[in-house]
């Protein structure tokens, strides 16, 4: 793979798999930082890559496997159960512009979503905010199609449940 | 907009039934200004996650810096310099393991000759003088002879058994 093709169809992924490593990681550098890391993988393997049947999806499964990576040894170097228990609304990174910029009831959402258990907040992410196929969800994370069905009917099913709560009740 | 489709749609999407076009374009319906007021609810939900879309992403800054590393990497790995310098240091290192060796070894045996060469005059000369030699051979003869008679007389003893013993046999058989 040339450099050209690697600008024109791995780099535009980027901003997925930044976002993908974010879920993971919850803070901005430490997700750039992923995907710069990835990015250079790719590049590295990019002999094998046109054998690929999907090169996107493969991206994907990388900035999986090296947010967890990175989660473990950051892990291991400190835990901080403060931050591990409590922090379940404030990961997103609020800069006051993005705030502003969001509604209440989307903040609400988010919160709510970050809340989710791991697999159900992945799949989620992957397929209602990216718009991936079942079939590459499940390449993605590494389970099988039911389980990426189940998943993904649990999450929306508390999602509209949250939804429907927030609404009545007024608070979320 | 139809909105019973929209309906549908969504009894569809809460059922994990809808394909991606159809959740495309429940994503565009909710992002538009012209939702329903029995739809209030629900169109934050769809808005996060265009808002999500659209928010998280990476500066320009970030192409280059990637771009700027694999350039360096391809430096790297098409330099023909890269190469021959790297194998002189693998042969460096190899002659250095060598050279240790041979140093060691060379030590080794020179500690072992020079043992040899102090300790084989003791061994093979005890005396300067060969007739002071000859009587002190002589003497650890004579020594050895001395005690090897004493020996015999007390085997001469059991000689004395050994006659009466056959005696005694001869008598019997007569």
């Amino acid at each position: 793979m040339s450099l050209e093709q690697f600008k024109t169809r791995v780099l535009p992924v980027k901003d997925k798999l930044y976002r993908f490593a974010l879920r993971f990681l919850k803070d901005e550098d430490d997700a750039r930082d992923v995907v710069q890391e990835v990015l250079i993988k790719v590049w590295n393997k990019r002999d094998g890559m046109n054998q690929l049947e999907n090169m996107e999806a493969w991206c994907m499964r990388i900035t999986r496997n090296v947010s967890l990576d990175r989660l473990k040894s950051k892990h291991s170097k400190y835990t901080d159960p403060m931050r591990e228990g409590f922090d379940v609304s404030g990961g997103e990174n609020e800069t006051p512009y993005r705030a502003a910029e969001m509604s209440d009831m989307m903040k609400n959402i988010g919160s709510f979503i970050e809340a989710l258990p791991e697999k159900q907040r992945q799949v989620i992410q992957l397929r209602d905010v990216e718009g991936y196929s079942y079939k590459e969800i499940s390449d993605i994370l590494e389970i099988d199609m039911n389980q990426v069905k189940v998943n993904l009917f649990r999450a929306r099913k508390a999602v509209k449940e949250s939804l429907l709560n927030i609404n009545a009740y007024g608070l979320g | 907009m139809d909105l019973d489709r929209i309906e549908q749609l969504l009894a569809k999407y809460w059922d994990c039934e809808t394909t991606l076009e159809e959740e495309k374009e429940l994503r565009k319906f909710f992002n538009s200004d012209s939702v329903p007021t029995r739809w209030q609810a629900i169109a934050p939900l769809f808005r996060y996650y265009e808002h999500e879309k659209k928010n998280g992403q990476l500066d320009g800054l970030f192409d280059e810096q990637v771009l700027a590393q694999i350039d360096t990497k391809r430096a790297e790995s098409t330099g023909d310099k890269g190469k021959v310098v790297r194998m002189f240091y693998d042969i460096a290192k190899v002659a250095a393991v060598v050279l240790i060796l041979v140093t060691a070894g060379y030590f080794v045996r020179e500690e072992y000759l020079n043992k040899k060469d102090k300790m084989d005059p003791y061994i093979a000369d005890t005396f300067e003088d060969p007739k002071e030699a000859f009587e002190e051979t002589k003497k650890a003869l004579m020594l050895i002879s001395k005690n090897f008679n004493k020996g015999r007389k007390e085997v001469e003893k059991v000689g004395v058994f050994s006659e009466a013993q056959e005696k005694i046999k001869e008598t019997e058989a007569l």
